[in-house]
């Protein structure tokens, strides 16, 4: 019954190499299948994806392609200002997402090319952009820095009406000696 | 003054918290061993305890007690603690003393600025006011609105103060305000309309639409208000009212009205929107100002008005500019601020100026990469090739 | 001037700071008793300098002073005073602030309440608290001053984010830090006795209530942070395995290891080696998730800062801490002495198996959470690993786990009787079974996962109460005695009880929402009614409001069951004008442990039809009242009596040498 030193080191050994061999496993397997890869609509369009395979499309909302059905569904288009790709989203929007906007949504294309989402992220900051969107839209070479929207193609007001460009006056300097 | 005496007596302070410890003549401390006996002559006594309940078996009992005895043991019999040499009290005292205050002196006075006074916003709106600081102005206005909010005559000051300065949602906010208090007006509400339409970036509302059509419909020489109704009236599609608004528009100005171009701009617009060919001909306006005294009074003033507050909000802004570029020459190092000038020259149209002040944001800023990279983008994106 | 003082009282501490980390240790070294012995009151003094500044920089906000510039990039005039408040550390530099302050006042709660420790390793243990104070007042003064000012002063702030607005953020991130925090001690102390070379059972009762009292407040504070998501954000979701949830929840799962691992290590001082790698781990997990808020690296709501200056400094007192306190322990490990044996089946055995399974899970929930920012570091690829990967990973892990936890308390020290321990819990496992087929029953042949965690959830609460039961022996002795008996076991008996007992809760609170929840997204018009779960909702009317500072439109509705009215709720979307940031405001009403949850989706034009989000979430409320109860045998356990020990008298005052002081 009594144990040795020995035999009693190898179940504490054998313990943890099974625990570590499980967690690995499952981390190997979940890897395999759960982990979804960022795409801009670039990437799709010319690489393309697999229909079924789980995917981050990032981008802008094109202006004027927000659809609303009536059973909540909504049909987008995300763009990297080079490609688009049509989205359809059943759900809630989240509170930023507006058109002109970053915006990440994760689900998979289907076979008719178009990207079926189950979540669309558009974080809880006026300025945020998503990280990777920001990225591709440099990569692209359209991105203008600090937050600067993308070319309005509404019709623009009347010059009077505009607001003025430059607010010069409102960022105090700070202190620095 | 006061500030310096106040450090000087926190520095003290700090100083006799490592001082005094130090002076106070201490015992050697009780070895190690005998805090270690404390704890297992109490897991013991705690043993003991369990044992009397029964919430433990004698045998396990007894073990346990073999075990934390020989730790007991052990720890008798450990090595006493070295007696200590001579104290490095004093020294680490007077190590202490010079220190502290060079090390607290040395930080603050790279980080801190001892003479700036502290800065309330209650006590800063009772000083006198300064009538040169729009920021203070709008501050000071708002403040009162929050305790009389009633007040129309303060929104008044700030409606147009807000727009000016590109808060235009705070614009209609105002607005809003006026209505509330004094009724609707033609004025006040093309007003609301305009700032909506603004806000909406060129959008039309239906709050927006609703206010130019009370404008229109109680005054019907509002031609800003006309122009945006009929803005609006195209976006909604409602192509044949927008024409017609435009038609309305021509027909009640005079000639040379400095707003035809626009106008008639938009209205090749609706009527490519209705299919109809861009030179449709249109109706007759009223004869040219110039021409003699028939132009309607209304449209006079809203070309006088419209004249009046384009160069005054040119004033305005030139006038922002330049107390930034000053700000920018006493003290450069403020990218925020060098990319704001740089923007406003470029929609300012003066290209030259744009030119100048990067090429002297980019001499400050010839060390630091990023900032350097982050000025360029801007004034790449006003089109100033670097 | 009052700005002023309070970036002086900051400077102040910093030197102080830097004389706590040098003159103690150099004390011990030497055996110098003055030396030493003046770690407490510098200790003190540190916490009276770092209290000044932050009352300076609350001052600051209290008043309006906008010409501090953290004050005008945070605040506005008009923000309701307790938002002023809270706002002093619902951003970057005010929250590192508040950081240095909580370290401050464990520092000064080891020198206040450490009268029983061996002088040289309180003197050790407040040197360390001084490296870390030191780098962490570095950082502050260095890249996040919070007292740098703007001259001239503007005259409005620039408002706080309107979803900090909220009382959860008064309380969540203070809780928070005060477990990261925590933590650092347990982190001093066994830095602490790497430097001494010299650790044994002694050392572990020392450092337990303040590794329990870290774990308490990270569980709040990581319970709190969970809730205020749930309401506050309108997703519906209480865990989103965020990377940021996961930075507080790996630390918590390496201290829950700590906590058992200690045990052990005082009963038997076995574990020696590995409970002294916890501590550092654990503060290291905590440090980590610092480095992931605060550097940028993760784009959240929680990401205040995204300047690299601060990034790379806080990754330089990540590597020197986590780097130096592993190299401290390389070096000193092999010196450490083995302790007592055990068989595998035995308490130790199962507290061991207990650290295997946690620091494993941990170690997944690590792997899901940097994983995603190595592969893009190293190959620009950009992945997202979220909660699919999370619930495959973690999940299976923890089963063997709930299915143990009943099994440890009843096993004996040194070698345990397996068999013995099953016959006595015979009474969970067949309330196990009962309750799984009620669940069954109930839900109608429901989803596998709900009748099979009700039954683990009931395995663990009744595993818990049978074993106090059990201790009690009423079968043995008779009613009378065994409530004697039961009311007369230490209270670390029952807090552990209570906390396992409290995990059975939680994990009733989870799968009931993850498994039985409905949910339904639709557009209703105006007098519809709409069927969700057990409970019909109509939609009255609809308005737009004006508050202090946003606008909203709000919705009234009625919420019947069986056709009897339950409640009325307003869900609204508001728009935070001076930000432009529009917010959805849940509306929950609780029912039980239930909740019906209902948020508005994105303004149409119209006001009379609406996008409507519904849940019917049986149990929610479970999650953080199990919570609630771990917490509260952690308290439990931390008000026992034999976690404080007195310290010993000098002999020459007591000859007759006393039993230690209680």
């Amino acid at each position: 019954m009594a144990m040795t030193r020995k035999t009693r080191r190898l179940t504490l050994i054998g313990v943890v190499g099974v625990v570590l061999a499980a967690a690995m496993g499952l981390v190997l397997y979940a890897m395999s299948g759960q982990i979804a890869l960022f795409k801009t609509p670039t990437d799709v369009a010319t690489t393309g994806a697999e229909p079924g395979q789980r995917l981050r499309l990032g981008g802008l909302v094109k202006e004027g392609t927000v659809r609303r059905g009536d059973d909540a569904t909504v049909t987008f288009e995300v763009t990297d200002t080079v490609n688009a790709v049509q989205v359809t989203y059943s759900g809630l929007l989240p509170d930023l997402f507006r058109e002109g906007q970053g915006v990440v949504t994760e689900g998979m294309l289907d076979a008719a090319g178009v990207f079926r989402a189950d979540t669309v992220l558009a974080k809880h900051d006026e300025n945020y952009m998503p990280k990777e969107v920001v990225d591709s839209l440099k990569a692209q070479g359209v991105w203008e820095g600090d937050g600067a929207a993308m070319p309005s193609t509404r019709d623009p007001a009347p010059t009077d009406a505009a607001a003025p460009a430059a607010t010069p006056a409102a960022e105090p300097a700070r202190l620095t000696n | 003054m006061l500030v310096w005496i106040v450090f000087a007596l926190m520095t003290v302070a700090a100083a006799l918290a490592v001082i005094v410890p130090l002076a106070r003549h201490r015992r050697a401390a009780l070895p190690a061993s005998a805090h270690d006996r404390a704890v297992y002559r109490d897991q013991l006594a705690e043993l003991e305890r369990d044992r009397e309940r029964g919430l433990i078996g004698a045998a396990e009992a007894e073990a346990a007690r073999a075990e934390i005895a020989r730790r007991l043991l052990k720890a008798s019999e450990a090595a006493e603690a070295a007696s200590p040499r001579r104290s490095w009290a004093k020294p680490a005292a007077m190590a202490a003393t010079m220190a502290i205050p060079l090390l607290a002196l040395g930080v603050y006075a790279s980080t801190g600025s001892p003479d700036l006074p502290d800065q309330p916003l209650a006590a800063r709106l009772q000083a006198p006011p300064d009538p040169n600081n729009v920021v203070e102005m709008i501050a000071r206005v708002e403040a009162h609105l929050v305790n009389q909010p009633n007040d129309a005559e303060g929104w008044k000051v700030l409606a147009p103060i807000y727009l000016r300065t590109g808060r235009v949602d705070d614009a209609a906010r105002a607005y809003r305000e006026i209505i509330r208090i004094e009724g609707p007006s033609p004025e006040l509400n093309e007003a609301l309309g305009e700032t909506l339409v603004a806000a909406g970036e060129g959008l039309v509302s239906e709050e927006a639409q609703a206010a130019l059509d009370a404008a229109v419909q109680a005054d019907p020489d509002r031609i800003k208000a006309r122009y945006y109704r009929a803005l609006g009236l195209l976006q909604a599609g409602r192509n044949e009212e927008s024409l017609a608004e435009y038609d309305e528009i021509i027909r009640r100005s005079a000639a040379d009205a400095p707003w035809l171009e626009p106008v008639r701009e938009n209205r090749k617009r609706a009527l490519a929107a209705l299919g109809r060919p861009a030179d449709t001909p249109e109706p007759a306006g009223l004869p040219a100002v110039s021409a003699g005294p028939a132009a309607g009074p209304g449209a006079a003033d809203v070309a006088a008005a419209e004249a009046m507050s384009d160069e005054e909000r040119a004033q305005m802004v030139a006038g922002m500019v330049q107390r930034l570029a000053d700000r920018l020459e006493q003290n450069p190092r403020d990218p925020v601020g060098w990319m704001q000038l740089i923007r406003a020259y470029g929609v300012m149209e003066r290209p030259e100026d744009a030119s100048a002040a990067l090429k002297k944001a980019e001499e400050t800023f010839k060390d630091d990469p990023t900032i350097l990279a982050q000025i360029q983008d801007a004034a790449k994106s006003m089109g100033l090739v670097p | 001037m009052v700005a002023e003082i309070g970036h002086f009282a900051l400077v102040l501490a910093l030197a102080l700071a830097l004389v706590q980390s040098v003159m103690p240790i150099v004390g011990a070294r030497r055996g110098d008793p003055a030396l030493m012995a003046a770690a407490s009151p510098i200790a003190t003094a540190q916490l009276a300098f770092v209290g000044l500044s932050f009352a300076a920089l609350t001052y600051a906000y209290l008043v309006s002073d906008f010409s501090v510039a953290n004050v005008y990039e945070n605040s506005h005039s008009l923000k309701p005073l307790i938002y002023k408040i809270t706002g002093v550390w619902g951003n970057h530099e005010g929250s590192m602030l508040l950081w240095v302050l909580i370290l401050a006042l464990f520092g000064w709660s080891v020198a206040a309440f450490g009268q029983n420790l061996p002088a040289s390793l309180k003197a050790n243990v407040l040197g360390v608290q001084g490296w870390i104070t030191v780098a962490f007042l570095g950082f502050i003064l260095a890249t996040s001053n919070p007292f740098a000012r703007l001259s001239p002063a503007p005259f409005e702030g620039q408002d706080l984010n309107p979803i900090l607005q909220d009382i959860g953020l008064a309380i969540h991130p203070p809780l928070l830090y005060l477990g990261y925090v925590g933590f650092s001690i347990s982190f001093a102390f066994a830095v602490a006795a790497l430097i001494e070379g010299r650790i044994d059972a002694a050392w572990a009762r020392w450092v337990r209530p303040w590794t329990l009292a870290a774990w308490v407040f990270l569980t709040a504070g990581i319970a709190m942070g969970s809730y205020w998501a749930y309401y506050e954000l309108g997703w519906g979701g209480w865990w989103f395995w965020d990377p940021v949830e996961n930075a507080s929840f790996m630390p918590w799962l390496a201290g829950t290891a700590l906590l058992h691992s200690a045990v052990v290590m005082e009963k038997r001082n076995a574990l020696k080696i590995w409970t002294v790698l916890l501590a550092i781990l654990t503060f290291s997990l905590s440090l980590l998730g610092t480095f992931l808020v605060r550097s940028g690296v993760l784009t959240s709501v929680h990401a205040f800062a995204t300047d690299p200056a601060r990034g790379v400094f806080i990754l330089a007192i990540l590597c020197v801490f986590i780097g130096g306190g592993l190299s401290l322990f390389a070096l000193r490990a092999s010196q450490l002495s083995q302790g007592g044996v055990f068989a595998p089946v035995s308490r130790e055995g199962a507290l061991v198996f207990n650290n295997i399974i946690l620091t494993a899970s941990c170690a997944t929930v690590l792997v899901g959470t940097l994983y995603p920012l190595v592969l893009e570091a190293l190959t620009g690829e950009k992945i997202s690993v979220g909660a699919p990967f999370f619930n495959l990973t973690f999940g299976p892990l923890m089963i063997p786990l709930m299915l143990a936890v009943p099994f440890g308390p009843y096993l004996a020290w040194k070698r345990g009787d397996l068999l013995g321990a099953s016959q006595r819990l015979m009474a969970a496992f067949a309330a196990a079974i009962a309750a799984a087929l009620m669940a069954w029953y109930l839900t109608e042949g429901g989803p596998v996962l709900a009748v099979l965690g009700i039954g683990l959830a009931a395995w663990l609460i009744v595993g818990a109460i049978s074993e106090l039961v059990s201790r009690a022996r009423f079968a043995d002795v008779g009613l009378a005695i065994g409530w004697r008996r039961l009311a007369g076991l230490p209270r670390s008996a029952y807090g552990t009880a209570v906390a396992h007992a409290g995990l059975g809760v939680m994990i009733l609170g989870i799968v009931g929402v993850t498994s039985l929840q409905v949910e339904n997204i639709l557009v209703m018009k105006q007098g519809q009614t709409a069927t969700i779960g057990r409970y019909e909702v109509t939609f009255d009317s609809a308005e737009t409001r004006r508050g202090p500072n946003y606008t909203e439109l709000v919705a009234h509705m009625t919420a019947r069951k069986d056709g009897v009215v339950v409640a009325k709720m307003d869900p609204a979307k508001r728009l935070y004008t001076a930000r432009q940031m529009p917010t959805t405001e849940a509306s929950i009403v609780t029912h039980g442990v239930s909740q019906l949850y209902v948020t508005l989706g994105e303004e149409s034009e119209r006001t009379d039809q609406l996008v409507v989000r519904m849940f019917d979430k049986p149990l929610v409320t479970l999650i953080w009242i199990g919570a609630l109860v771990m917490m509260a045998g952690g308290i439990l356990s931390l008000s026992d009596r034999r976690l404080r020990v007195g310290a010993p008298t000098p002999a020459r005052h007591t000859p007759a040498a006393p039993v230690a002081a209680e």
